[in-house]
């Protein structure tokens, strides 16, 4: 155990705790070539050693110690947004897309994050283990975790088994075909961290699982488990044609990785264009023009990869007022009042799909698992993600977000509400002797409840509202936590021929206006819920929706305003010619001698 | 963008002293009525001359006052309901100052003997002119901002017309209101 412990430490502070002594690699400074470095490297497993393909019960590679051993410096790496998330000094930034807790049989839809985004969780608020946070949603990261401080005994026993889930470079820069992520996520599913690089760069087969593991299980002796357990016991059979002479193996590796690679997890897809309507679907204009997601969301070696906020350098305005990288075309935005561009994103007019009368759904790679192997392909698969919704962003601007109404059940306390992991509310469900399967409706959430209250007072957030039992009536009341969780849509980016707008000023006057007046969808088990009308309004702090309905009114007098105007100048440019001409007549007669 | 304030201060002391003297001089008038002409044209006209001009001031007085308001609120610009009931107020404004103009065109013409009949008749004529003039580019500033000819700088410079413009309507207008009062009390014929 003490030399697990110490290996685990070391692999820890490999990825984690050496920051400070960065310091340049082979692979760190580059010459100013602009072609692509061959790297035909050995593999090295997670104690520094080289593979080899004759080895007698090879180890997993380990993508810090083959990337990182000599040539790129990981602990800088490590600490991009990418695997950042865990450490405590990093700004959260922006609002961003939450992880996801489902949970179908309590009707939980939780929105969890290791950065403080408001309205989200941390994993450990809802009694989540890192590892647990790692099991569930670790398929769809490029890695980067590890037990964190305050991890339980048996949480760590655990890691040991499975190992970390080290920074995965192989994620976005493996472009080989045999790259498979969805191998990956299913080796994280199994608890195989260490294993889950090897199985998903084709490099080798993956077999067994470590969670089926006891916790003295030791990867280094993996043959100590009783015998019942000797086919699960994990392990890596590497093809000896992936090996060239010498041993090293050709990774196909590049600098800027394809979209497709960032597609993997950051897909976002309308739910109308999947499945057989999938060729339905659109793209971002940039992606159509040839601008991949690294040609505007680029890093240094830090990996702080450059994110989609309105101002700087490679944003909107970057490219599009400020300069033209890329060539991009300067707006002329003919017709449209500066006042739009103090109180509106570019992403308003541009991002996502046109506002509509009710919201869209939409699936995401992340939270839906899209690409994993027997993904729930349904349109209604949970979460249920909304957009676009309008709403003011911390600048105070408006723009476009994507949503998810909270659902789950807590402990109330005064105003605030304490979320409780599902596990604990399938204990109550079993208690109050409903069927795990049961449809959670009304009745399903005042026996759960009443059940719940017997250890503290405990409630049910959904559909926005905070519902708990009044003696033995449920009944339903505003609660800031169940406010719906709403961060910025930046893409699918859609040209000016499709921007809101281009029809013309009443595609956001008009007394009907998606923008303003779109309905915004309520997601709730509960039907009484479903019923609440919101609309966008709700969500524009500071729009006055009777203020827009009347500003739409008057447009309808627009015309009227327009040609009045002009014809009024028209006469009174008449009336002043009639008088020029008259005073010039008489000036010309004066020189003459004669008055008119 | 910001809005010409040297404009607005001249207006709102051109309003200031104007309303001061009709002051001062309604108190005189008291003491001594001035001399009036019998009454030119029919009884129709001078009505319809009667609502001409007050219609003129009044719409006058309501466009420029909604968007003065924007002074009171310490706003940027003119935006919300008080940007509403201007532009209600606009069309109407226009209307009656083209009907102002029908009507008060003949009567402003210069002549040479008006040196001698004081200061009142020939500033009126002026600023009759002058507001016809500033009218114009205000109107049209704002209309061709309502059109996608320019883009948004373009449409910032008409918008900052429109705004320069508006406020020396408002003053020459009124200068022009006032001294056409002045010459009624004087009872010029003109």
């Amino acid at each position: 155990m003490g030399t697990r412990r110490f290996l685990m430490a070391a692999a820890l502070a490999t990825v984690f705790l050496l920051p400070a002594q960065s310091q340049s690699k082979l692979g760190d400074n580059s010459s100013g070539s602009r072609g692509q470095p061959a790297h035909v490297i050995p593999l090295r497993d997670p104690e520094g050693d080289t593979i080899q393909p004759g080895d007698h019960r090879a180890l997993p590679f380990s993508s810090v110690q083959t990337c990182g051993g000599e040539c790129h410096d990981v602990s800088a790496i490590s600490r991009g947004w990418h695997f950042n998330a865990q450490q405590s000094n990093v700004p959260a930034g922006r609002n961003g897309q939450p992880w996801l807790l489902i949970d179908a049989a309590t009707a939980t839809q939780i929105p969890l994050s290791y950065r403080a985004w408001p309205g989200t969780y941390r994993p450990q608020q809802i009694g989540m283990s890192e590892r647990e946070f790692v099991t569930r949603f670790g398929g769809r990261t490029a890695g980067g975790f590890a037990p964190g401080e305050h991890a339980s005994e048996a949480d760590r026993a655990r890691w040991n088994v499975s190992g970390t889930l080290e920074v995965n470079c192989l994620v976005c820069h493996d472009a080989s075909p045999a790259y498979n992520q969805a191998e990956y996520a299913t080796q994280v599913a199994k608890e195989n961290f260490r294993f889950a690089p090897a199985a998903a760069s084709g490099l080798g087969l993956v077999t067994g699982s470590s969670k089926q593991m006891p916790d003295t299980f030791d990867y280094l002796l993996p043959n100590s488990v009783e015998d019942s357990l000797q086919p699960q016991i994990p392990k890596v059979e590497y093809s000896p044609a992936n090996f060239l002479p010498g041993g090293k193996v050709a990774f196909d590796i590049v600098r800027t990785p394809k979209s497709s690679q960032c597609y993997y997890c950051h897909t976002n897809t309308d739910t109308e264009f999947t499945g057989e309507a999938r060729f339905k679907g659109h793209e971002d204009i940039h992606l159509v023009r040839g601008i991949g997601c690294n040609d505007c969301h680029r890093h240094g070696l830090d990996h702080m990869v450059s994110r989609g906020y309105e101002t700087g350098a490679l944003t909107c305005e970057g490219c599009h007022a400020e300069g033209n990288a890329m060539g991009a075309p300067h707006p002329a935005h003919e017709g449209i009042p500066p006042v739009h561009f103090a109180k509106m994103t570019c992403t308003s007019c541009h991002s996502g799909p046109v506002p509509e009368q009710t919201t869209r759904k939409f699936k995401n790679g992340m939270t839906h698992g899209l690409g994993e192997f027997n993904v729930n392909k349904s349109p209604d698969a949970a979460p249920h993600l909304y957009y676009p919704v309008f709403a003011r962003n911390e600048q105070g601007k408006l723009s476009p977000n994507r949503m998810v109404w909270p659902a789950f059940w807590g402990r109330v306390q005064g105003a605030t509400v304490t979320p409780l992991h599902p596990d604990q509310v399938k204990k109550a469900i079993a208690k109050a002797k409903l069927s795990p399967t049961a449809t959670v409706d009304e009745h399903f959430v005042e026996s759960v409840l009443r059940v719940l209250n017997e250890d503290a007072p405990s409630g049910y957030i959904a559909g926005g509202k905070l519902h708990r039992l009044q003696g033995s009536a449920l009944s339903a009341e505003d609660n800031a936590q169940a406010q719906p969780y709403l961060w910025p849509i930046a893409h699918d980016v859609r040209p000016a021929t499709q921007a809101l707008g281009a029809k013309g000023c009443q595609d956001c006057h008009s007394e009907n206006a998606a923008i303003f007046f779109g309905k915004v969808a309520v997601d709730s088990p509960l039907a009484s819920d479903r019923k609440t009308a919101l609309t966008m309004a709700k969500f524009e702090k500071n729009i006055d929706a009777d203020f827009q309905s009347r500003l739409a009114g008057s447009w309808k007098y627009r015309g009227m305003l327009k040609l009045i105007g002009l014809t009024a100048a028209g006469l009174l440019v008449l009336v002043l010619l009639a008088y020029v001409v008259r005073a010039v007549d008489r000036l010309s007669a004066a020189t003459v001698g004669r008055a008119r | 963008v910001s809005y010409p304030s040297e404009v607005t201060t001249v207006l709102v002391v051109t309003l200031a002293i104007i309303v001061a003297d009709l002051v001062l001089r309604t108190i005189l008038r008291r003491e001594r009525p001035a001399r009036k002409e019998p009454s030119q044209g029919s009884p129709l006209f001078r009505g319809l001359r009667l609502a001409v001009n007050v219609g003129g001031v009044v719409t006058l007085f309501l466009v420029a006052s909604t968007a003065m308001s924007r002074l009171m609120t310490n706003e940027a610009t003119l935006t919300g309901d008080r940007l509403i009931w201007h532009v209600s107020m606009a069309p109407a404004f226009a209307v009656a100052a083209v009907v102002v103009a029908m009507f008060w065109a003949y009567r402003n013409r210069f002549a040479a003997s008006d040196r001698r009949r004081g200061w009142a008749l020939p500033l009126r004529k002026i600023f009759f002119w002058l507001s016809m003039l500033i009218a114009i580019p205000t109107f049209v500033t704002i209309i061709v901002a309502m059109y996608p000819v320019t883009d948004t700088a373009g449409q910032a410079e008409l918008i900052e017309l429109h705004r320069t413009c508006g406020p020396l309507l408002a003053g020459t207008g009124l200068l022009f209101a006032y001294f056409a009062l002045m010459t009624w009390i004087e009872g010029s014929k003109d």
